[in-house]
């Protein structure tokens, strides 16, 4: 934390004392720049060179810019505003400081090319051309853009249009513009004829121009490497910004609907009840998993001897009460894929199963990158394993699958032992 | 739930009678579905066989008393397809928001948007914000709600139900000087009501600071510190146990002609919790980027992106990936083509630890050009995927081509459409190699003296694998819009779209068609 509050200081002084804009090799500074604009509450730097304002956010009717220009060293003696691509200039009313107020009656669905000039009492001005903005006054509501840019979103994603998709996804976007274009891209390598539809839950503009969706979705898709098809349905949301004149993709949830090949990074938390999703492993094959079991309790039915084992399996989610001679005998597990038995939790040699112990985890919390990777998987892990809480990875007849113990009443038999179980 | 209720529904009311110059729009949207499923893995589909209807509601409106603005909209929709929505009928939206400029409530669906790690979520409740009129005093946000994902979860039933998650925060905003601002944010959140006993219930608080730094025209500098303290319950019966975790993130752009650069740096313990912002925990991550517009013709793109986990060596082994990435993109490359157009870009994904190491790399190219009346976009992609040891080694070649042209005849306008695709994968761990061939041909055609638009799209999709099955998909789909002039006021389409598909595979049992007929009009006023 100190380091990098050092850091940041450092950044901040260093960068003030700067005489030059290092980022674009050696240009000067201008002797007259604008420190801030806001178009109607938007600002002018994160929306790009297009804005599009509702007319539903109009104040009065009327389209407000507000902003703050600085000299060098005079003070600022004018400033001036085109709205037709510098054909006619509005002089603006502005403060000592150079803060200035300007609002017009915008005409609705006309686009306004416009300009700043900023001029010092010296003679001294801003760079003009800098400050050209588009800026278009919609109609339309909110609802309604949202549906127009998830419609061309979904489009992109069916054809498999790489670019068309990405002019929809923002600079900003939360888990990465490029880890979601690298994961819609194998997407696009993995799946085909893909099928999606959608129905708005809930929507909900609001500040910083950001649109809130949360949606029902229906997909069906092809998958190349088996040649199969997959389907499935759930429940997810995302925030759109207004960027570039128009809404773009601000972040998305889980389960999601692109970029299903690396949903550990493109997505940006779970929606509340949703657990079951479909994603792409990294063998380019689908997996439905993700689904969270309601906890599952094995009760063993043998008392009188301490080695019995409680064994559960996976494929048909039944229970067994085994007869076991040895904490490592798993040789005598014969139904079941994993078999807890005093402090251990042990996997059945039959049925080929691996484990692996992930301290720290959760079942919400546990990747599926983190559980579909084999290494330090083993048949036998001992104490802490009857440790509420505690988190395992199962691989089991090609199939991989996460528990958490909830309870276990090890050491002394007839045990109890309830965990939940998440597929991948 | 009661009180959100009640206030929303209150100021709703209030904001339509307290000013007779309101303005009030609305949208409606009904449509009837037919679909027929064919065949011996009918179930495969993602359709509901019959007739099925959607219906689509939106009010909003707004106004002027005095000095004080407001607005309100609300939405509902009805359906009986419960592959569109569980709930035969159900609000989508409710809200109302009354301003000054100075003092602005809102309530009903509040998203209010603090900082990444602190609120990013909508609430179903009500917020306040104080902007005085002097920006270098401080404004203040502060909020309560629910964080429901839809509005039937107050009072539908188990399949619209989920744990209910309050949120309560603040955030106080302050201009320190022309170049600095900063803010704070509190953000505390508890769940109840646990639906399934395998739930996880949180109890968790959220501080930040965050701040914004301009040091100079087209240089900002953002960053941002939160502390985590959260409780968390994984089921029920299980008592709550304790973690504080921390993130921080500082982030600069330069932005300037002829270059954008963006460097970024985020660290995200593993036990730092973020329920209503954004946060990868587990996560120390680096990135920069740089776009050059080299000349009015050229311009180059880097980028850079590398991220590590196990930050408390919590895990066995620790995660490491690099993504380096660069292009190039040259407008009239050939100088007497005047839209010819051409980019390439490589792309290298590494990613090593916990017993696996990967390295994929993605080269792409497009050429975009006009030959005459005809538009054309090529692009060539080639993929090498390389998954450790003896996961996946394969290389995958996708080429598509398609010609566009617009051609205006006395009454109409056509827009006739011609796409070619070949996707071919060659897996070396198998030594087999899968091909599939696709293509579509298609025709818009728009009447405007009788406001008609209309598009037809055909094509086939045909899988050849080396081992499994092989498959042939075939579709047809026909839209119309007409835009009646009688009802110019209402602004209303009528709308017709046909879908046909149908999917063959070696393996007959596998096979399936499905027909959709979609009628239905859509009306504004």
């Amino acid at each position: 934390m100190k380091k990098l509050l050092l850091i940041a200081i450092t950044l901040m002084f260093v960068s003030s004392g700067l005489n030059a804009k290092w980022w674009i090799f050696g240009k000067s500074k201008d002797p007259v720049n604008i420190k801030y604009l806001y178009i109607n509450n938007i600002s002018s730097d994160e929306a790009g060179s297009k804005i599009k304002v509702f007319k539903k956010s109009l104040q009065n009717q009327m389209l407000v810019l507000k902003g703050k220009v600085k000299s060098g060293k005079g003070e600022i003696g004018s400033i001036r505003i085109t709205l037709n691509n510098k054909e006619t200039w509005t002089d603006a009313k502005f403060a000592k400081d150079g803060s200035f107020n300007y609002s017009f009656k915008p005409e609705i669905g006309k686009t306004y090319i416009m300009f700043l000039e900023a001029m010092d009492t010296s003679g001294k001005t801003n760079n003009v051309d800098e400050t050209r903005k588009e800026i278009i006054v919609s109609d339309e509501d909110p609802l309604k853009e949202v549906k127009k840019a998830l419609d061309e979103m979904f489009l992109a994603y069916k054809t498999e249009k790489i670019k068309k998709f990405m002019a929809y996804v923002s600079n900003d976007f939360l888990g990465d513009s490029v880890m979601l274009e690298r994961a819609v891209r194998d997407d696009f390598n993995a799946l085909s004829n893909i099928r999606m539809r959608y129905v708005i839950n809930n929507i909900s503009a609001g500040s910083k121009g950001r649109i809130f969706v949360s949606i029902k979705y229906n997909r069906m898709v092809f998958v190349n490497k088996t040649g199969a098809s997959s389907t499935d349905s759930g429940n997810t949301e995302m925030v759109f910004e207004n960027k570039e004149g128009k809404l773009q993709l601000y972040s998305m949830k889980r389960p999601l609907i692109f970029g299903l090949s690396d949903a550990d990074n493109v997505a940006t938390g779970t929606v509340i009840g949703e657990t079951e999703e479909l994603i792409i492993t990294n063998t380019g094959e689908v997996s439905t998993g993700g689904t969270i079991s309601n906890s599952k309790t094995l009760t063993g039915s043998k008392t009188n001897d301490g080695n019995d084992l409680l064994s559960y399996n996976f494929s048909d989610d039944a229970t067994y009460s085994e007869s076991g001679n040895a904490p490592g005998d798993v040789t005598k597990i014969i139904n079941g894929d994993i078999a807890f038995y005093t402090f251990h939790i042990i996997s059945s040699t039959p049925n080929n199963t691996k484990i692996k112990y992930f301290p720290g985890k959760n079942i919400n919390t546990l990747t599926s990158a983190e559980v579909t990777n084999l290494s330090g998987y083993t048949t036998t892990i001992t104490n802490p394993s009857s440790t509420t809480g505690n988190t395992y990875g199962v691989y089991s007849g090609g199939e991989y699958h996460a528990i958490e113990i909830v309870s276990f009443s090890a050491p002394f038999p007839p045990y109890t032992v309830t965990f939940k179980v998440k597929s991948f | 739930m009661k009180n959100i209720l009640l206030s929303a529904a209150t100021l709703c009311l209030f904001t339509l009678n307290i000013s007779a110059t309101n303005e009030i729009h609305g949208s409606n949207e009904f449509s009837v579905n037919y679909n027929n499923l064919d065949g011996p893995s009918k179930a495969s589909s993602s359709l509901t066989q019959g007739a099925r209807y959607l219906e689509n509601f939106n009010l909003y409106g707004n106004g002027l008393k005095n000095s004080w603005n407001y607005n309100y909209s609300f939405g509902l929709k009805a359906t009986d397809d419960k592959k569109n929505d569980v709930k035969t009928f159900s609000l989508t939206n409710l809200n109302s928001r009354i301003t000054n400029n100075i003092h602005t409530l809102t309530t009903g669906d509040v998203f209010e948007s603090f900082t990444r790690y602190s609120l990013g979520s909508p609430l179903k409740g009500l917020s306040y914000n104080l902007s005085p009129k002097n920006k270098t005093s401080l404004e203040i946000t502060a909020l309560h709600g629910i964080a429901y994902p839809r509005w039937d979860s107050f009072w539908g039933d188990a399949e619209v139900k989920t744990v209910k998650r309050t949120a309560t925060g603040i955030r106080a905003k302050k201009i320190l000087t022309d170049e600095i601002e900063a803010g704070f944010n509190y953000v505390f959140t508890k769940d109840t009501d646990r639906q399934n006993s395998s739930d996880g219930l949180y109890d968790a608080k959220t501080y930040s600071f965050d701040f914004e730094y301009d040091p100079m025209p087209g240089l900002t500098v953002n960053a941002e510190r939160a502390q985590s303290d959260s409780d968390y319950s994984s089921s029920a019966g299980t008592t709550y146990s304790s973690s504080k975790g921390h993130a921080t993130r500082i982030e600069a752009i330069g932005d300037g002609y002829p270059s954008r650069v963006v460097m970024e740096y985020e660290n995200a313990s593993p036990d730092f919790i973020s329920l209503l912002g954004s946060a990868v925990s587990d996560r120390r991550k680096f990135k920069s980027s740089w776009r050059y517009n080299y000349s009015k013709k050229t311009t180059m793109n880097w980028s850079f992106l590398w991220y590590r986990n196990n930050l408390d060596s919590q895990l066995t082994s620790t995660t490491r990936s690099w993504k380096p990435q660069m292009g190039i993109a040259i407008k009239r490359i050939f100088p007497k083509r005047r839209y010819s157009f051409v980019d390439f870009y490589y792309k290298f994904d590494r990613q090593y630890g916990s017993g696996q190491s990967s390295s994929n790399h993605y080269f792409t190219t497009s050429y975009r050009d006009r030959f005459g009346e005809i538009d054309n976009t090529t692009n060539l992609g080639y993929s090498l995927y390389k998954v450790e040891s003896g996961v996946r080694k394969s290389n995958e070649l996708t080429f598509n081509i398609s010609f566009n042209s617009t051609h205006d005849l006395k009454n109409c306008t056509l827009r006739p459409s011609v796409n070619l695709g070949v996707w071919r994968s060659k897996d070396e761990l198998t030594f087999d190699t899968d091909n599939m061939y696709d293509y579509s041909l298609g025709l818009g055609m728009e009447v405007p003296a009788i406001n008609i638009t209309s598009q037809i799209n055909f094509g086939q999709n045909i899988l050849q694998k080396e081992s499994g099955t092989n498959s042939k998909k075939f579709f047809a789909n026909l839209s119309t819009y007409y835009r009646p002039s009688a009802m110019k006021n209402l602004q209303s389409t009528f709308f017709v779209r046909a879908g046909f598909n149908d999917f063959s595979y070696t393996t007959t049992s596998q096979n399936f068609r499905e027909t959709a007929i979609t009628m239905g009009i859509n009306s504004e006023f």
